[in-house]
């Protein structure tokens, strides 16, 4: 069963660890249009998330609205706040 | 007489003088923290700022504030299993105070271009004798705080202030650089720069002192020249140790990662000299609003300028790379960012300090790096595309 989710605040252009090979960076907070999870278009802030998955891995970047939910190696994160310059995100362990 | 120049804010005055013997061993004290006007609103109760000890080099008595093993972890929990995740569903509780709130400024929480300097590349005075001012000696900083919850001072297992991996070029290498969560690209770009150019100036001025600490030279900027007068700076010496905060129960540094070169050797000096600006500066979240110049003069003693990129020509720069100058480069604010493909892409991010890791005269291109760290690819681009592209460039006349 996976854990109870837990919230981070990741600021912008500084990354945290997810675990000892897994990084998170973010960057490039701007408006921009995204199709929220209901399916409606709307205008709001984004940003940029940067993942290491572990050495000798490629980096990945992703571009982000409020209600996305990705996966990260062993992780499950959803996008719950993107505010000026810093995104709070829901993130459980797989 | 050896001085040793240390600050000391209203909020440092724990000086916890524990005997030398037990200061090279032993772990810092920890204690709680004044709550952050945010903390109280949110009535968190384990938001604890994990702060290190203080000793002199003549003290000997223990702490007011110091248990007998040398912690006092009030309200600190396990992080239980085996991820980071226990530890980092704490932030959200200790979210950072007021003083770390992000401004909307040119570079990444960091760095700053309000006030850019005049393009003049008129020599600096001579950095290499600044000055020194006589305060009391202090053997280890005052308490750094640190934002994040669960988060505690420990050693790092097997590290080494220098270590040379095989693909370095001196020990001293800019691979061996890993921001974390602190707003510091200005300052762990400036030494990336420092460390392509000039290494052996990292080297002289962080010092093994035998005894588990370490002695960080930083240079503080004590006349801005705005009068006619040169600009100059005192010499501050930070003696610190080699913990550096850690999520508890793994290996893993909330801030600048001790990188382990490729035979697993974690290499601290980064770490270091980043905790060393911390304790000068006042805390790990003091860094934000600072730009490349600040964190090449804090560095070098020298002086540092600004320049808007489109307005330097390659040769300029290529001269400067070549003479091993600090060259911090910022990143397009935000708001402009998006016209471009290298930011919507992910290429580049925006309001961020990079450094110069190439300037190739026969193509006529710039490659930069992010201090994120070596897994995140060197950038290289075209002069024109880059002058365009990028913001600012912080210059460094390196000392000799």
């Amino acid at each position: 069963m996976a854990a109870d989710p837990r919230e981070l605040v990741l600021q912008a252009n500084t990354q945290l660890p997810l675990s000892a090979e897994v990084r998170l960076g973010a960057g490039n907070f701007w408006k921009a249009r995204y199709t929220a999870p209901d399916g409606e278009e709307q205008e709001g802030l984004t940003c940029g998330l940067w993942i290491v998955e572990g050495s000798g891995q490629p980096q990945r970047h992703l571009r982000v609205h409020p209600g996305a939910s990705l996966r990260i190696a062993d992780f499950r994160l959803e996008v719950r706040e993107i505010s000026e310059r810093q995104v709070r995100l829901s993130i459980t362990a797989a | 007489m050896e001085s040793l120049v240390s600050v000391i804010g209203p909020q440092h005055a724990v000086p916890d003088l524990a005997p030398r013997a037990q200061a090279s061993v032993a772990r810092p004290a920890l204690e709680r923290s004044a709550p952050t006007p945010r903390a109280e609103l949110q009535a968190r109760a384990h938001a604890v700022s994990l702060l290190a000890g203080v000793t002199s080099r003549e003290g000997a008595a223990p702490g007011p504030q110091a248990s007998s093993d040398g912690f006092d972890i009030a309200g600190r929990e396990g992080v239980g299993g085996k991820s980071l995740l226990g530890a980092l569903g704490r932030l959200l509780e200790s979210t950072r105070d007021s003083t770390d709130a992000v401004q909307h400024t040119p570079a990444g929480g960091g760095g700053s271009t309000a006030a850019a300097a005049p393009t003049s590349t008129a020599a600096p005075p001579a950095p290499a004798a600044p000055a020194e001012v006589s305060r009391p000696a202090v053997r280890l900083q005052p308490p750094v705080p640190v934002e994040h919850g669960q988060l505690a001072y420990l050693p790092v297992a097997g590290s080494r202030l220098f270590a040379q991996g095989t693909a370095d070029k001196h020990a001293i290498d800019p691979s061996d650089i890993r921001q974390g969560s602190a707003n510091d690209c200005w300052l762990l770009s400036s030494l990336a720069s420092i460390a392509v150019g000039r290494p052996e100036l990292i080297e002289r001025n962080i010092r093994d002192l035998g005894d588990g600490t370490y002695e960080v030279t930083l240079y503080e900027s004590v006349s801005d020249g705005l009068f006619g007068d040169a600009k100059t700076f005192e010499k501050v010496r930070v003696v610190i140790d080699a913990e550096l905060p850690t999520y508890e129960g793994f290996e893993v540094r909330a801030y600048a990662e001790a990188v382990p070169e490729d035979d697993g050797t974690p290499e601290l000096w980064a770490a270091l000299y980043e905790k060393a600006v911390a304790h000068h500066l006042g805390g790990y979240g003091a860094f934000t609003n600072r730009s490349g110049v600040d964190g090449l003069e804090l560095v070098s003693g020298a002086i540092a300028t600004q320049h808007i990129a489109s307005q330097l020509e390659f040769s300029q720069v290529e001269e400067w790379f070549r003479k091993g100058d600090g060259l911090a480069v910022v990143s397009m604010p935000a708001d402009l960012a998006p016209e471009f493909e290298a930011y919507r892409d992910g290429t580049l991010m925006a309001e961020h300090v990079y450094y110069v890791s190439d300037v190739d005269a026969a193509t006529q291109t710039v490659e930069i790096r992010n201090p994120f760290g070596w897994d995140h690819p060197a950038i290289r681009m075209p002069w024109d595309t880059f002058k365009h592209t990028l913001g600012w460039i912080d210059h460094g006349q390196l000392p000799a």
